[in-house]
């Protein structure tokens, strides 16, 4: 008991780095490395499109058919708070526009999208958008304001880049 | 076998596929419209009467049409439907694949047998969600969610 109360001087022998037996996470390849490691915006993010939700939907759908886009979010103070995608417009507006074409888009939007932090890293945005329930995911700073859109053609060449040059033949 | 081997060798034939559907170029683009939401599918075939593709209508191109012209949704899908640049063989490889899809920009491909009817359609998600399956350990672990943050402090 006594013993061990007593105060020594400490031997540097004696000392143990806690990291010693500490394994950096092994990746098999640079693109395994770069989900994990990477920022989102190693995925490419722009162009993109912003509209406030009281636009109507006849001006978003001109908007989305003149620069050929999949999808536009819906902001206010440049933080997203809902999308409007291909799919939704097929679901949603395609049955009824005639009666829905001037009525703002915040009626058809789906709210609350899903979004990506710029310190992610590529990995969620491939486990949420790999789900099948999102499609696109809004990509916002530290602030929550939107920086860009990640949709399946980005994701597609963000992997495309880390394979060697495919061979299709 | 690395992702890179797989994707050279394996077929079209292994990714998820749809069923592809397909019309005829007389049917109004509002009946082809009902039929994508009711099964779910960005894109429909338009075929001849011999079952060959002649074209196909998607979303984007809905979309233009709403834009542009409402009442063309009664008109005929095959005054409004684009042009299949290129159609793929399911034992072609996935590798190949990629590539077509995103030399052309393609969002959809159309899958067609030996004597080149649609038999299905693949589009970029398919390809998205085969690649994702090879990285299991650092994708799948990954919050679905925003940020989770822990309101209480663990422990004392």
């Amino acid at each position: 008991m006594s013993d061990r109360r007593t105060r020594r001087k400490p031997d540097p022998e004696d000392f143990q780095d806690p990291l010693s037996d500490y394994d950096r996470p092994g990746f098999a390849d640079e693109l395994e490395r770069s989900l994990s490691e990477d920022s989102a915006t190693a995925i490419e993010s722009r162009p993109f499109s912003q509209v406030p939700p009281g636009t109507p939907l006849r001006d978003v759908l001109r908007k989305m058919a003149d620069e050929d886009i999949a999808c536009i979010v819906i902001t206010e103070n440049e933080r997203p708070i809902g999308i409007l995608s291909e799919r939704d417009v097929l679901k949603r507006v395609a049955g009824r526009y005639d009666k829905i074409a001037d009525q703002p888009v915040s009626g058809v939007m789906t709210p609350d999208p899903v979004v990506l932090y710029e310190t992610d890293n590529p990995a969620r945005a491939l486990n949420v958008m790999g789900s099948g329930l999102f499609r696109h995911l809004p990509l916002v700073d530290a602030d929550g304001k939107l920086v860009g859109v990640i949709g399946a053609r980005r994701v597609t060449a963000y992997l495309q880049k880390h394979f060697d040059p495919i061979s299709a033949d | 076998m690395g992702l890179q081997e797989n994707i050279r060798a394996e077929p079209i034939s292994d990714l998820l596929l749809r069923q592809a559907v397909t019309a005829p170029p007389q049917r109004p683009v509002r009946q082809v419209v009902a039929t994508m939401r009711r099964v779910t599918l960005g894109a429909v075939i338009v075929v001849d009467e011999q079952g060959l593709p002649l074209g196909m209508f998607n979303e984007k191109l809905l979309i233009r049409m709403l834009a542009d012209d409402p009442s063309a949704l009664d008109q005929p899908v095959g005054d409004h439907m684009c042009q299949l640049p290129v159609t793929v063989r399911s034992d072609a490889s996935i590798a190949k694949l990629i590539n077509t899809m995103q030399a052309h920009k393609l969002r959809w491909i159309c899958v067609v047998d030996a004597e080149g009817r649609p038999t299905n359609l693949t589009g970029l998600r398919g390809v998205m969600e085969y690649l994702i399956d090879y990285f299991p350990n650092s994708v799948k672990v990954q919050p679905m969610d925003e940020h989770f943050t822990i309101e209480t402090r663990e422990g004392a």
